[in-house]
């Protein structure tokens, strides 16, 4: 993965919609990312937690989508993953 | 391969009609509210609401061809913090606890430096941002880590006793993992006196401490930062003494309104 072009977009609870939206998720009304045809199912993150809304940074490309969280942690393991 | 970003790059012309974009790899792209636009010749702005169709390609497309996706201040936090973890001085500790401690631990580390970096920068809401997002999602080991890195247990008193340890005869690394699961979990050797807490509070907190090592006579540290505070660490300290709960004088340091007193066993 590439670190020298990472996308960025406005931090904006609106926008995040239209992207979650573009990989077929949605918010339910916990606010947590669930799949857009299965509400009832949520997104995984790989240490299998759920991910919020509010908690969502981006997305990265795994073995399916994985979908990163925005606390520093995280950051920094997916720093490691990017050359 | 730059399909992807052709199309980015199509979007911006057709919109602005500015010349001479810089080389490839010197070009950022920016997805936002603001109308689509090129910037200085590096950053191209995309408005996410006029080019919805668009942008529901090119993304996945980016993505996977390896591109992350993510918000602008989650980038600049992943870059200010990798910085700040290949500082010289940062560097050598990570290497020396590299084989030591967790994977997990060693990353909560490299957070704890930057948070450290963010606070001697005078950025106090942004570290306390960050220091929130640590706590919420590693808990009270990470808000133990972070402190202990902070008031420099990790760089002093750690490392010496794993320098001690391995030079025994039959060391194992097992004692030492033994010792420092105790030390980020339990934090027995130091108490963190936050603003939050008022002063029965901060009492109630050095005696429950003093309860809970006098028996194994293990002296402990309290730090604290700001007037505030020193102030409640200096009367607690003051009324645990005149209570007799306190036996030895404590050695008290306070610099530059910061405060570590160390409580010792008879």
């Amino acid at each position: 993965m590439k670190i020298d072009k990472i996308i960025t977009f406005d931090p904006d609870p609106s926008l995040k919609m239209e992207i979650l939206d573009i990989f077929g998720k949605t918010v339910n009304k916990e606010g947590c990312i669930v799949e857009k045809d299965n509400p009832d199912q949520p997104v995984f993150l790989p240490n299998g937690d759920t991910i919020t809304l509010n908690d969502f940074a981006g997305i990265i490309k795994g073995n399916s989508l994985h979908f990163i969280k925005s606390d520093i942690v995280s950051l920094l393991q997916l720093a490691d993953k990017l050359i | 391969m730059t399909n992807w970003f052709d199309k980015f790059k199509n979007i911006a012309d057709v919109k602005v009609h500015l010349a001479k974009l810089k080389l490839f790899d010197k070009l950022h792209i920016h997805i936002g509210k603001k109308e689509t636009t090129i910037i200085n010749n590096r950053t191209i702005i995309v408005n996410s609401s006029k080019n919805k169709t668009d942008l529901e390609k090119i993304i996945p497309e980016a993505i996977e061809e390896g591109y992350p996706l993510l918000q602008e201040n989650s980038a600049k936090l992943l870059e200010e913090a990798k910085k700040t973890s290949a500082l010289p001085q940062n560097v050598d500790l990570l290497n020396f606890y590299q084989d030591k401690i967790p994977l997990l631990d060693q990353i909560i580390l490299r957070a704890s430096m930057h948070i450290e970096q963010l606070y001697k920068k005078k950025d106090k809401n942004h570290a306390e941002q960050v220091k929130l997002g640590l706590i919420q999602n590693y808990g009270q080991r990470g808000r133990n880590i972070c402190r202990l890195y902070c008031a420099s247990y990790f760089a002093g008193f750690i490392k010496t006793v794993y320098e001690k340890m391995s030079a025994l005869h039959g060391f194992k690394k097992a004692h030492f993992e033994g010792f420092y699961e105790l030390v980020v979990t339990e934090s027995p050797y130091a108490i963190f006196i936050e603003k939050v807490m008022d002063q029965n509070k901060v009492k109630e907190i050095i005696q429950q401490r003093i309860n809970s090592n006098k028996k194994y006579r293990i002296s402990f540290n309290i730090h604290g930062i700001g007037k505030e505070n020193c102030l409640k660490i200096r009367e607690s300290v003051s009324e645990l003494e005149d209570d007799g709960i306190i036996k030895i004088s404590p050695d008290i340091i306070e610099k530059h309104k910061v405060i570590t007193v160390t409580l010792r066993f008879e």
